[in-house]
């Protein structure tokens, strides 16, 4: 440490130590801690997390041709997320929509189940058709009775009806 | 309140933060309860003071 830094308080020094980078990504991280605990909450409501199975279930029957082999290679972990694609994983991962699919067809083959635990995956990868109508076929069922809750769901639609470049660093 | 949380949210992106992921937090504020208010304007407001303090130490 330098002669100039040693005079500095240890708030300072601290300051110095730092980059901007560094800083932005450790206050990402607590946000994006938040945001896992409000979106558990969303899961452990009784309609929401019956709406929103219902509407992936709705969705599953249009993309039930999918096979394991589509996702070879492609499994989120790899990608490298934006901010705003980690909360988008981090909302499928918090509220369980990737098991929703899994009880629909009673396949258990292995197509189904990689289908069913990569719909997170595909979801976030092709938000705009399939992961956002999703969400506000939910969002409205909810409206009349959880208005809270389908805010949060409308919410999030709306940030997965973003070209899907923004979700993945380059 | 959402006056101040705008000029945060437009003071940090302003310091090199992500304005997608801002913006998704103001859309989402009012529905937040209020201790997860405080958290995130905790958050905002100590990121904004810390690279505040690196700006002018550059």
């Amino acid at each position: 440490m330098d002669a100039q830094t040693e005079k500095l308080s240890p708030k300072e020094q601290n300051i110095r130590a730092s980059t901007p980078e560094t800083v932005i990504q450790s206050f990402q991280e607590k946000r994006l801690a938040l945001w896992r605990t409000i979106a558990e909450k969303m899961k452990k409501h009784p309609d929401a997390s019956k709406f929103l199975s219902a509407a992936v279930n709705a969705t599953v029957g249009s993309y039930i041709k999918l096979s394991a082999e589509a996702y070879k290679g492609k499994t989120i972990d790899d990608q490298k997320l934006t901010p705003l694609g980690r909360i988008v994983h981090a909302f499928i991962v918090a509220t369980g929509l990737g098991g929703y699919a899994l009880g629909i067809s009673g396949r258990l083959d292995l197509a189904a189940i990689s289908y069913g635990t990569s719909w997170g995956a595909y979801a976030l990868m092709y938000g705009p058709d399939l992961l956002a109508p999703t969400l506000r076929a939910a969002a409205i069922k909810l409206e009349a009775k959880h208005a809270k809750t389908a805010h949060f769901l409308m919410a999030v639609s709306k940030v997965a009806e973003t070209p899907k470049k923004l979700f993945f660093a380059s | 309140m959402a006056d101040t949380l705008s000029q945060i949210i437009d003071d940090l992106i302003t310091l090199g933060e992500n304005r997608d992921e801002l913006e998704f937090w103001k859309t989402i504020y009012p529905d937040l309860s209020a201790s997860e208010q405080k958290e995130l304007m905790n958050n905002l407001e100590n990121e904004l003071q810390k690279l505040r303090g690196i700006s002018k130490n550059s």
